[in-house]
């Protein structure tokens, strides 16, 4: 009796012929404001790739900018001709222009910042539970203290001390930040690490960077997409934040919350367009992100999936 | 078998609607309970005897919907009640027990407070008499020392004491039937013996009725007088216990039996049951066994009866086993 | 029995020692009186297995069992010890040749689904290890994989697929599958089948039955189910509380267990050829292995225990031929 009697013909088909991916669609576009938002926000980041192509004016080109133009409402007209269709700010640049602009050096700051924070988060997250012990103990320490401090504190203290400019501000955001992936990662490789299939890698003598890196990450990477998304929100926030108060970014590049700090000034004068209109475009970017990773979270937690 | 039947089911139908399409989990199932008399409901997982057992207690959740059927408790019809009515009813007069004990506590109540909760919610007596009763109720299934355990609280107790104590709670309004959902299966061999101790005194004691739904055939031997096994959302066979076990008339029922290491002689390959059970999105037409049934031909492509083949005994298949010894003629 | 054994533990023993951590720290310097919490999951155990053996290892929950199949596995280095693997201490082996005993001894596990990586296809879970071991060359992997699959009786077709697309039975086959693929002597089964339904249960017996002829496999296989174990073992080696109590060839092991635990423990099995019976259970629950019983652990719900049992363990010595049992009572 040899084992080819094992009944292979009796065995019948896998269940649907799915991947992971089809069903975390299937299960992201169950709500239909998440839909939505994910089709705002692909609207947004393609109007910010796009900011150079589609911008009715490049607001940085001295030559086309007109102080004469300065502080027109909404739909008011050049003296070229050209519309502005959100008005124009302090000097006279055409205010959608600076916000295609404005969104451009927001999301990249913001996209860039999560980016570097979730690599080194990931990292160290990953070898403090794979390694435990003290290294571990030290390193979640190091991430409670970090996190018992207000984002925006750090960042504040760290730009005071290296002064203005994009790399800054990413280095900032990142110190702010990286500690939260650290978290979320470390958290679910623990679990992970626990498991029976772990346990098989090494049997199979499978050395302990493939275990890590091979085995155990991508089992940790929904909750790190979800805190990514998220945290790409509050990056934006922060920064926006930041440049408001005067200590991000230099006027050179202007993200949107400059911008809402250069209108500020003229709200009380009824011209609101100047400040407002930067303001929607962040709120637009920052309240689709949070929806999506809301449902990104939904439809990646193994919990609800049977 | 002439004792009052206290629960009878007929033609129960549970289905869930999902997403994938509809799922019949419980697809025409009848059986009947007597005072006293423990029916082991026996099947693999995806059988539907989980759901059976959720149906009649009013417990199953949308997507799922009880479709059709009856459920009569002594003289009440328990399909189509409101989610008032099972209330009135669960706990009362129809109990559950789950194979994780969890489910019935609430980890951060004392088991005291739990225990009066559940008495006074159906009876209106003081506080010190439903303490009494709630002593007397753990005392029954056989805790030492209640006193001290009522005021401790679930995490305090072992696996095996809180089953225990879960079956206790079951108890205290002295229902007529208890629905015991795998409460053993996640037990070590000692702590299943011990509970399936008490849990037989019971029965003969008070009368009680009681579903044992499980997976294993030998529990069900050793404690159940009638069996009913379940496939692919319906029964395929019911009859009493030794009846079944000795010489079972369906052919699933005969290669589970079969299938069992002590049925096989030590070191040989076992019997074993091609195949796997069918999704119940996609159930075959006709018999859904068929296709892993070593006696099928094309007349199980039409959906067999339920049929009496002797004096309780029925089972639903075209060709079943040991028909020639048991004469068909025998109920007619 | 002249021959090295293909594997052998000599006293080893498990610990888990679970630290205190910061807050409690800081409470002991207030003259808090927290301690450090030691578990000895295995206690000094000493085990030959011959090649081409099946060695049953049977005990409840807390009697280490597991550990000590990790141990041998390689997933946990003993706390004290060692391991020997054809003579050869596995500690002291460095390079290829710890390598080597490392692929020779292979794991089966119980959940089907926590065992295998839910983000790879079955033909990286199959063929990963005899990739980055250089076992398989690059253009033969495809291939090697298919007759893995085929061996473990498979479709080779479906090796594209995730985990989660296939049942618990063919789920474990592909863990079967992946570990046969670095082409081992020696399979660890911990509880490898006590997650499927019965009938699928015997399809995967079957399967270890038929690997063991056609390969020349040698087991350890762990369970609960003392049926699958009579059926399976040749020789049962029964634990409590991370001692073995005793150790005998199965046929003589069930006939006549000496120790009172075996003999607790195979009363209580419920089995189907036993009917309506009273279960009489052993008194007493399963003790912590926090804080196990002092002297013999099996004291305090042993029915024959003297004052003796209380205070000295008892060695585990050969009672008869080839039959070894831990316990007072032996010595008249």
């Amino acid at each position: 009796m040899a084992s080819t009697e094992t009944p292979i013909a009796g065995i019948a088909a896998p269940r649907r012929a799915d991947t992971p991916f089809r069903r975390f669609l299937s299960d992201f576009t169950d709500s239909r404001l998440a839909v939505l938002a994910a089709i705002g926000l692909a609207i947004v980041i393609l109007a910010a790739l796009l900011a150079p192509w589609i911008s009715p004016q490049n607001p940085y080109d001295l030559a086309v900018v007109s102080v004469f133009d300065a502080r027109l409402p909404p739909g008011s007209q050049s003296m070229d001709g050209v519309t502005f269709w959100l008005g124009t700010d302090g000097s006279g640049r055409d205010l959608l222009s600076a916000i295609l602009y404005g969104l451009r050096i927001s999301l990249s700051v913001g996209v860039a910042s999560a980016a570097i924070a979730l690599t080194i988060g990931m990292i160290v997250g990953l070898v403090a539970a794979y390694a435990g012990g003290r290294t571990e103990g030290v390193i979640m320490r190091i991430v409670d203290i970090q996190l018992s401090l207000p984002a925006v504190l750090i960042a504040l203290i760290l730009l005071a001390i290296l002064g203005k400019g994009i790399d800054k501000i990413i280095i900032a955001l990142v110190i702010a930040q990286w500690a939260y992936y650290a978290r979320t990662v470390r958290a679910s490789a623990l679990v992970e690490r626990r498991r029976e299939y772990v346990e098989a890698a090494a049997c199979l003598g499978l050395s302990h960077a493939r275990i890590v890196f091979r085995h155990i990450l991508p089992n940790c990477i929904a909750p790190l997409i979800v805190v990514g998304t998220v945290q790409t929100a509050h990056a934006i926030a922060l920064e926006a934040t930041l440049s408001f108060l005067g200590v991000g970014l230099p006027q050179t590049e202007p993200s949107l919350g400059l911008l809402i700090a250069n209108g500020f000034d003229y709200m009380l004068s009824g011209k609101y367009w100047i400040s407002v209109f930067p303001g929607v475009a962040l709120l637009i970017t920052i309240v689709t992100i949070n929806i999506v990773g809301d449902q990104l979270r939904d439809a990646l937690n193994p919990r609800l999936q049977k | 078998m002439s004792r009052e039947t206290i629960l009878e089911v007929r033609d129960l139908r549970t289905h869930f609607f999902t997403k994938a399409g509809v799922a019949r989990a419980v697809d025409g199932v009848s059986f009947s309970l007597a005072r006293g008399e423990v029916l082991g409901l026996v099947g693999e997982s995806g059988s539907g005897k989980t759901v059976t057992g959720f149906s009649l207690m009013g417990l199953v959740d949308p997507p799922g919907r009880l479709v059709s059927g009856s459920i009569r408790l002594g003289n009440e019809e328990l399909a189509g009640l409101l989610e008032e009515g099972w209330r009135r009813l669960r706990g009362r007069r129809i109990a559950m027990i789950f194979q994780d004990p969890m489910m019935t506590l609430n980890p951060v109540l004392r088991i005291d407070t739990q225990m009066i909760e559940a008495i006074r919610a159906h009876v209106d007596i003081s506080r010190s008499a439903a303490r009494e009763r709630a002593r007397e109720a753990l005392a029954r299934v056989g805790i030492p020392s209640p006193d001290e355990r009522l005021s401790a609280y679930p995490h305090q107790f072992s696996g095996g004491m809180r089953q225990r104590v879960a079956i206790a709670i079951a108890l205290l309004n002295e229902p007529d039937v208890i629905v015991a959902d795998e409460p053993t299966t996640a037990l070590d061999v000692t702590i299943q013996a011990q509970i399936l101790y008490e849990v037989q005194k019971l029965c003969a004691e008070t009368g009680l009725a009681m579903i044992w739904i499980t997976h294993d055939l030998a529990v069900v031997g050793g404690l159940a007088d009638r069996v009913a096994v379940m496939y692919a959302g319906r029964i395929v066979e019911q009859g009493p216990v030794d009846a079944v076990l000795d010489a079972p008339y369906h052919p699933y029922t005969h290669g589970l039996i079969g299938s069992v290491p002590s049925q096989n002689r030590r070191g040989t390959r076992l019997t074993q049951i091609p195949g796997m059970a069918p999704s119940l999105l996609a159930l075959p037409e006709g018999c859904s066994f068929a296709a892993r049934c070593p006696r099928a031909d094309a007349a199980c492509k039409v959906l067999p009866d339920l049929l009496e083949l002797s004096a309780g005994r029925t089972a639903r298949c075209h060709h079943p086993h040991g028909l020639v010894e048991t004469t068909v003629g025998e109920d007619a | 029995m002249s021959a090295a054994p293909l594997l052998a533990l000599d006293a080893v023993s498990k610990r888990f020692v679970r630290r205190l951590d910061a807050a409690e720290k800081i409470v002991n310097l207030f003259g808090g009186k927290r301690r450090e919490e030691v578990v000895h999951a295995v206690d000094s155990v000493s085990l030959q297995i011959a090649e081409g053996e099946v060695v049953g290892l049977v005990g409840e929950s807390g009697c280490g069992k597991s550990t000590l199949g990790r141990v041998v596995a390689g997933v946990h280095a003993p706390s004290e010890g060692r391991v020997l693997w054809r003579g050869r201490d596995v500690e002291s082996l460095s390079g290829a040749e710890r390598r080597e005993a490392t692929l020779k001894i292979q794991m089966i596990f119980q959940d089907p689904m926590s065992s295998l990586n839910p983000r790879m296809r079955v033909r990286d879970i199959v063929g990963e290890a005899p990739r980055v071991h250089g076992l398989v060359s690059g253009d033969e992997i495809a291939d090697y994989v298919d007759r893995m699959l085929l061996r473990v009786g498979l479709d080779p077709s479906y090796k594209s697929r995730y985990p989660h697309q296939f049942s618990g039975g063919q789920r474990q086959r592909i863990g079967i599958a992946r570990a046969l693929a670095v082409q081992p002597d020696f399979l660890v089964c911990d509880e490898s089948i006590a997650a499927l339904d019965v009938s699928i249960q015997a399809q995967v017996l079957n399967l270890f039955m038929d690997l063991r002829e056609d390969l020349g496999l040698t087991y350890l296989f762990i369970s609960h189910d003392l049926g699958v174990v009579e059926h399976l073992a040749d020789r049962v080696v029964i634990m409590y509380l991370g001692r073995v109590v005793e150790s005998a060839p199965a046929v003589e092991l069930f006939a006549d267990p000496n120790h009172p635990y075996a003999r607790a423990l195979l009363a209580e099995v419920p089995r189907i050829d036993t009917r309506k019976r009273v279960f009489q259970p052993v008194k007493g629950e399963i003790p912590s292995p926090l804080a196990p019983p002092s002297g013999c652990h099996f004291h305090p719900r042993c029915p024959h225990a003297k004052p003796r049992c209380r205070e000295q363990a008892p060695a585990l010595r050969e009672i008869a031929p080839g039959r070894m049992s831990a316990c007072h009572l032996n010595d008249g």
